[in-house]
């Protein structure tokens, strides 16, 4: 490592690094040295980290199992082997002694005394003798185990807790038989951290360390008595990981929501505010959606257990509508309208529902564009993919003049202005629009046409009740879907609802749209 | 969206050539559907709703070849000669139509071609049978005149179509699987339909069941009885058209039956060609084009129509027998446009005069969501739809009268949110692994239930705020409510109040404009313990349309 390299890191050591570095010499683990420094277990543990991003040291993990002293093996090293006690009690007594006698002596409890007895037979130190009561006499092999130390008492002995893998030979048996019997010896997986110096670190630790008056953080105290003035401030290490922080942020669906807003806004569109719980008259009837079509099904909508009041003269005209086409030279379906249907209330399935409210209650004229950005509702389980609510995008222009090419040329416009340049239309069909189309775009970074928009031109039988004589062309799309495509969320569950990932909305990244 | 699955093969052999995969697929989207799918000779095409004749390959094969510019042969119908008697129906299962259809070559792939014609007519157009129901019979087992009648469900005794014995109207409800199917359409009725024929022999139960005897088809059967009951003449009649449309085209002679409804008889099926007038001037102001009389009539012809007589200005169109989705001129130009190609149209933006306006609660929910965000909030974004579970028992409160759900697929919801604090609680809930403090918001409407409203309710804009962490305590949430009113410009004070959500003594009711507008304070252990939660919170919910006369 060149000179210089090692003086920048020199200026950057803090002082805990300065300490922690020259212990390394001799210390190899983590508890050894906050043995040695001195220092807190936590002041050890960054002063390390941070020499490590320096690459001054390694810090290996290495799994080991500690054996420790449990509750009777501290007892034991305390008070004696309970059968090495029962020994002594019977030391010096030619001939049998009455076990209870021995057990009062040696303050054994029946179960260390049971134990004992079982260990020393199977030693052959000592001799059972049952005439009346229990006895034991101590044999010759008891006598002179009674003058030498134990392997197990030895072990009891050692500076616990031990390493496992340094238990070998003697230690070996002593630590089967300890581990035999009860609560005498505890073992425990530890990870240990080695400490390794590199190259670079032992070049460190070889250099002059003299604690040289660097500055800390600047303070207010010392910008008052200009301590700072002729020292020199402690260089940081600039590439350091620092704890990550958050800020609040708009919902990533808010975001899709403002951005397509924004579109809308600039392309001179004003913002339409309508109910969610909706008559069937306004959500399907006022446009022309005939009264069996299957899009009214209770499977797919939710009917609330409701009825809510109908606007009078225009009922009066949708029914024409519906019945005989009214007067724009329409068949219409045929069929005798019920008003009782129209009257059922029901969370809206599509933001037209808004627009036709609009076209009934605003009385707008032309030239006008308007747009809205709403909740819509589908009686369907929560799964990945669905949820029973989502929102959809609508808006629509009213002039003299529109035609199928001016849906296509805004639409462009449109996709133009989310990012996408490349775009294709599908003719389709829709109840209350004639020339109905899809417009698919093509996502770059999917690499895939994507179906995004839906369109058309509003019926004549959809509008002749609300005395609008000039094209309206319209075109609505998806928030959610777009939404989880410009965020790359696979989860609807996560784009929408209670269950959406905090740590996601916190992080998740900006995709601010071109254009 | 229907899907037709079919036979590669068989559609190919009908086009009289063999169209590659990206050919037919460009060609069915300019058209207006979707090859969904080639697996080996399956295929499976996406067909919108209103074109019910495209649900056999038969019909959309007509409508390829026209697409092509290739002829199709116009549907021939013979005179049968042969009587059905329509009397005694039941009330709600009135109309029937007929038509026999003979010399035809049946192999497994058209039995199973025609079933799935009758099945995804059943499905789509007659509604999953609530509109009508299609059957079929070998010709030679039936003596005529046929009766279309009705006989109570007990009395009725005939062996169903692969059943094991002779039930009841009732019985095959009960213990035929298909009868199991489709028992609800007709379980209320004092009368079942009937189809008898001359000697008294049970063909069907509309719209249940054929007969095993008289109602099987098979590879012998040459000749066919087929019929259509409903509720309505228009639809069985084009149902029963589109069928035979399709067994005329398997090679098949179809001829018609007299429908003898009382004294009126009708000719069934009617292959009826209706003519639509079209103006010129009206394709070209839709679709801004200028094109001739001439052009419109090639176009349309793309799209099977025929075009009876034109000068300049307008044209006499006659439409194909087997649409039923020409209401209005405008109709006709669709389909003038899908002739043109809608990928082939220039495109244009007229310039239309109008300035652009958002609304007053946008601008609000905004400006709040700014200050919000600037205090390290997040913004959380949750389901209107809800539980009283969730809005009323959790957070302690009494339940209020609220928006309910008539029935619900999703378990978990009955209702719609009428305060928006519970629905935030659950998102602590969701996120009690991420990093605290928990600092989340909602701009957002509630529903509440209104007698007087045209719709049984009222939507007002709530802003709910709420802070979980260790140390989270009144005046955190305090100091929240006084940046924001005071940054606004609002005047208010707070009165002692008593809220089951929050510990009494620490929860303030804020007054503004005279009104009650907010309440604030620290959450009540009982309810975090409702949410599973371990961390403190406090939290405010502020009614921001009372706040603002929204």
């Amino acid at each position: 490592m060149e000179q210089k390299e090692l003086e920048k890191t020199l200026k950057q050591l803090h002082p805990l690094e300065r300490k922690v570095i020259l212990i390394l010499k001799s210390a190899k683990s983590f508890p050894e040295a906050v043995k040695l420094s001195g220092l807190q277990e936590v002041e050890v543990m960054r002063a390390l980290e941070w020499l490590e991003n320096r690459g001054a040291i390694k810090l290996e993990k290495l799994q080991k199992i500690l054996v420790e002293l449990d509750g009777n093996g501290q007892k034991y090293l305390r008070e004696g082997l309970p059968e090495k006690r029962f020994l002594f009690a019977m030391k010096n007594i030619e001939g049998g002694v009455a076990l209870s006698d021995i057990k009062r002596v040696a303050m054994l409890t029946d179960e260390e005394a049971q134990v004992s007895l079982g260990l020393l037979k199977k030693k052959a130190a000592i001799e059972i003798q049952t005439d009346g009561a229990l006895k034991a006499k101590l044999t010759s092999i008891g006598k002179s185990l009674l003058e030498k130390l134990w392997l197990e008492e030895k072990f009891l002995h050692k500076n616990f807790p031990i390493d496992m893998a340094t238990i070998i030979h003697e230690d070996k048996y002593a630590y089967e038989e300890l581990k035999k019997r009860k609560n005498v010896l505890a073992t425990k997986d530890v990870t240990e951290r080695k400490i390794i110096l590199t190259d670079f670190g032992k070049q460190l630790t070889e250099q002059k360390m003299e604690d040289k008056d660097t500055l800390g953080s600047l303070t207010p105290g010392m910008l008052k008595m200009q301590a700072w003035k002729g020292k020199e401030f402690r260089h940081y290490d600039v590439k350091i990981n620092v704890p990550k922080i958050y800020g609040g942020r708009r919902h990533p669906l808010q975001e899709s929501i403002n951005q397509v807003r924004r579109i809308f806004l600039d392309m001179g569109f004003k913002e339409m505010e309508g109910p969610l719980v909706e008559t069937a008259f306004w959500c399907m009837d006022s446009m022309w959606i005939p009264q069996d079509h299957p899009a009214r099904d209770a499977q797919d909508t939710f009917y609330l257990p409701y009825e809510g009041r109908l606007p009078e003269k225009l009922s009066k005209k949708v029914a024409e509508e519906h019945e005989f086409g009214g007067r724009c030279g329409s068949k219409g379906y045929g069929y005798k309208w019920s008003p009782a249907l129209a009257r059922q209330l029901l969370l809206r399935t599509h933001t037209t529902a808004t627009t036709f409210r609009y076209f009934g209650e605003k009385n707008i004229k032309p030239p006008a564009k308007y747009f809205y950005i709403g909740r819509i509702f589908r009686n369907e389980s929560i799964d990945a993919t669905h949820l029973p609510e989502f929102h959809q995008s609508e808006g629509f222009i009213m002039d003299e003049g529109l035609t199928l090419r001016d849906l296509m040329g805004y639409i462009k416009e449109f996709y133009h202005r989310m990012g996408i340049e490349k775009i294709k239309f599908k003719p389709t069909y829709n109840p209350y629009t004639e020339p109905s189309m899809e417009a698919l775009g093509y996502n770059e970074q999917l690499g895939k046409w994507v179906e995004l928009i839906n369109s058309g031109i509003f019926r004549p039988e959809s509008l002749e009740p609300y005395g609008i004589n000039v094209p309206v062309i319209a075109w609505g799309l998806g928030i959610e879907r777009l939404a989880m495509m410009l965020h790359q969320q696979k989860d609807i569950r996560n784009m929408l609802g209670a269950t959406g990932s905090l740590n996601w909305f916190r992080q998740h990244k900006s995709v601010g749209l071109r254009g | 969206m229907v899907i037709l699955e079919t036979k590669y093969s068989l559609l190919n052999s009908l086009l009289g050539k063999k169209i590659n995969e990206k050919e037919l697929e460009e060609t069915l989207f300019e058209m207006g559907y979707e090859l969904e799918s080639i697996t080996g000779d399956e295929l499976r095409v996406d067909i919108t709703a209103e074109r019910p004749d495209l649900l056999s390959t038969y019909g959309l094969a007509r409508a390829i070849r026209a697409y092509f510019g290739m002829k199709n042969e116009k549907y021939k119908l013979k005179e049968s000669g042969l009587v059905v008697n329509v009397t005694g129906a039941a009330k709600e299962w009135s109309y029937a139509v007929a038509c026999v259809v003979k010399g035809l070559k049946f192999d497994d792939g058209r039995i199973k071609e025609v079933i799935r014609i009758q099945e995804k007519l059943g499905a789509t157009l007659l509604r999953n049978r609530r509109k009508g129901g299609l059957g079929l019979y070998p010709l030679n087992k039936i003596k005529f005149p046929v009766t279309y009648t009705s006989e109570e469900p007990g009395k009725i005794r005939f062996k169903p179509l692969e059943g094991q014995q002779i039930m009841s109207g009732s019985q095959i409800l009960e213990r035929h699987p298909t009868g199991r199917t489709y028992k609800h359409l007709i379980e209320n009725w004092k009368r079942f339909p009937l189809f008898k024929d001359a000697v008294g022999q049970i063909l069907s139960m509309p719209p249940i069941i054929n007969s095993h005897e008289l109602g099987k088809i098979d590879e012998t059967t040459k000749d066919v009885f087929v019929e259509c009951t409903g509720t309505e003449l228009k639809t069985i009649n084009l149902a029963l058209s589109i069928l035979v449309g399709a067994l005329i085209d398997m090679g098949g002679e179809a001829s018609a039956l007299k429908m003898k409804y009382g004294a009126k008889t009708i000719v069934s099926p009617e292959f009826k060609e209706e003519v639509q007038g079209l103006e010129v001037k009206k394709v070209n102001r839709l679709l801004g084009l200028e094109l001739s009389a001439e052009k419109i009539k090639k176009l349309l012809e793309k799209s099977m129509y025929e075009v009876k007589s034109f000068n300049k200005e307008r044209l006499e169109v006659i439409v194909p027998p087997l649409r039923s989705d020409i209401w209005h001129e405008v109709d006709l130009i669709d389909d003038v446009a899908r002739g043109y190609g809608f990928n082939d149209f220039e495109l244009r933006m007229k310039s239309v005069e109008s300035t652009g306006e958002t609304t007053l609660a946008v601008k609000l929910k905004e400006e709040l969501a700014g200050l919000l965000v600037g205090l390290g909030y997040q913004e959380a974004f949750t389901l209107m739809l809800t539980s009283k579970q969730d809005q009323f028992e959790k957070m302690k409160v009494k339940e209020a009268k609220h928006i309910q759900l008539g029935k619900s697929v999703e378990g978990s919801i009955n209702m719609l949110r009428c305060w928006l604090l519970p629905e935030l609680m659950k998102a602590l809930t969701y996120n009690q692994s991420a990093e605290y403090p928990h600092k989340l918001f909602e701009i957002s409407q509630v529903t509440l239930f209104d007698e007087k409203a045209e719709v049984k309710s009222k939507e007002t804009l709530r802003l709910a705020v709420v802070c979980s962490n260790a140390s989270a305590n009144f005046t955190e949430i305090k100091q929240v409510l006084d940046y924001l009113l005071s940054v606004i410009g609002m005047e208010y004070t707070i009165e002692e109040t008593e809220h089951g959500s929050f510990i009494p003594g620490r929860v303030g009711r804020v007054m503004a404009k005279g009104r009650p507008v907010a309440y604030l304070g620290e959450i009540k252990p009982e309810v975090l313990a409702a949410w599973g939660l371990e961390m403190p919170a406090c939290a405010l919910e502020m009614d921001l349309a009372e706040l603002f006369g929204l």
